[in-house]
């Protein structure tokens, strides 16, 4: 292990916001268009105050989807999900965020922050040099009416060093998001596999390295359904959201030796017919990366939590990638229902 | 979607485009009228698709505009694809934007997202 690099493990925060239809609607939208009504001059200063800018986009009619110079930017009519990584401000944002959805007659709903753990906890700024400051800054910059909180690190026995983060705030105790997330962590990175994201001589920029690395590396067989947005770093790395109707996909890595590092994330229905299951999803994801080491956090909103498709998930990525479940923790969180934390290692190293 | 009706003002069938500025179609007959104007040609047809949600198409225009004024001798053509659906069908623009390269009528290339660099890449490829 390196003693300092680029920083893989990402913040994210999501916020949601009540359906307000009188004043938000749009006439050539069906669907009202709520918080993408945000101009982009108004998202870029927040982003800049988050130390990071846009390199790519893509929308359709259900949402937007930025790739940023650091991670990941969505952008729902009544939810927004930005996702940072390296040493980025990503908690700046709130308040501005909520300040442009209220000049749009929004009022948020619900607030949730998670993180897994840095690998270099030390390199990281204020506050995000301890969890308990983190939650400090992001309570006071949440209205009262998110009145139900919590906020718990979920540590793995066997290996306290890689726990998952959560603080949650609501208005109701009720989840109110249809979609499950799913939080795929990933470190040591197989080096063979890492290699397809460092860019090479010839290719012609960062867009159509970008695309060659999503067809080499099988990114783009994990749904064929979804667009890929996709762009690579100098001198590597390699970002992509996945956009198919109202779902998205984004993948991030960091593929030096010594800190490699790659997140899959997705929202996706549990009951998504032909549209490939989550275990299935999960297992081309992890596959082209080969990681010695994984986690899963899954947040399943306003799904009942179905122990089979936990059990699912571990069979299926112990029968194709050798790969077993050494903890499984799970909690309740107010407004984001159950979430569950798993870790994965190679079965024989 | 899209207007049929005639109007005094109508544009005349040889169309007016402006070089070196994004063309905004304001109705179907003049999509029509530049369309088969340009298949004579061995003349570079850009077909920029947008819509009124899509805030990376707004992100991109400032970028768009610029790059355009570097290309008098390509034709660029904002099409909206909910005044103009058929259109936005028949070249499968779901995903915003997208930038469809047409040469002699039929389509060679796209850029889909708000890429400048592949733009820039993808006009100097196919000009000539």
């Amino acid at each position: 292990m390196a003693v300092s690099g680029f920083e893989g493990f990402e913040k994210r925060l999501e916020l949601r916001f009540f359906n307000d239809n009188t004043t938000t609607t749009s006439t050539t939208n069906k669907s009202p268009m709520g918080l993408r009504l945000i101009d982009f001059e108004s998202l870029d200063q927040v982003l800049t105050q988050v130390q990071c800018t846009v390199v790519s986009a893509v929308a359709n009619h259900s949402f937007d989807a930025y790739v940023l110079s650091e991670s990941s930017l969505f952008v729902y009519p009544t939810k927004i999900i930005i996702k940072t990584c390296g040493t980025t401000q990503l908690l700046k944002s709130i308040r501005p965020f909520i300040h442009l959805a209220r000049t749009l007659n929004l009022t948020l709903r619900a607030c949730r922050y998670s993180r897994g753990s840095f690998i270099f906890p030390k390199s990281q700024p204020f506050p995000h040099t301890s969890f308990e400051d983190e939650v400090v800054i992001v309570e006071d910059s949440l209205p009262k009416s998110l009145r139900h909180r919590k906020a718990f690190v979920m540590t793995p026995s066997n290996n306290p060093s890689r726990a998952w983060h959560v603080f949650t705030a609501s208005a109701d105790v009720e989840p109110d998001e249809p979609l499950v997330v799913v939080e795929v962590c990933m470190t040591e990175l197989d080096p063979v596999n890492a290699l397809s994201f460092f860019r090479r001589k010839g290719d012609e920029n960062n867009d159509s390295a970008g695309k060659e690395m999503t067809r080499l590396s099988g990114i783009d067989a994990i749904n064929e359904n979804a667009f890929v947005c996709d762009f690579a770093f100098d001198p590597c790395g390699y970002s992509m959201n996945g956009v198919d109707g109202d779902r998205y996909s984004t993948i991030h890595v960091t593929p030096e030796d010594g800190f490699s590092y790659a997140s899959f994330e997705c929202g996706l229905s549990l009951h998504d017919d032909g549209r490939g299951d989550i275990a299935e999803v999960l297992s081309r994801a992890i596959d082209v990366f080969r990681p010695s080491c994984v986690s899963i956090a899954t947040t399943y909103g306003g799904e009942d939590y179905d122990r089979e498709v936990t059990k699912r998930v571990e069979r299926v990525l112990a029968k194709k990638l050798g790969l077993k479940c050494r903890s499984r923790l799970m909690d309740e969180f107010p407004g984001s229902g159950t979430v569950v934390f798993q870790s994965f290692t190679p079965r024989r190293r | 979607m899209g207007s049929n009706v005639s109007s005094v003002h109508d544009v005349p069938s040889s169309t007016e485009t402006k070089n070196g500025l994004v063309v905004e179609m304001e109705s179907r007959r003049q999509w029509r009228s530049l369309f088969d104007s340009m298949k004579g040609s061995n003349k570079l047809l850009v077909i920029d698709f947008t819509a009124a949600w899509c805030g990376p198409c707004k992100a991109m225009e400032p970028k768009v505009k610029e790059i355009v004024s570097r290309y008098p001798e390509a034709v660029f053509a904002r099409v909206d694809v909910d005044r103009f659906m058929d259109v936005a069908g028949t070249y499968r623009a779901n995903t915003l934007p997208a930038f469809v390269f047409v040469k002699r009528g039929e389509e060679i290339d796209r850029v889909v997202g708000a890429k400048p660099d592949e733009l820039v890449y993808k006009i100097e490829t196919h000009r000539v």
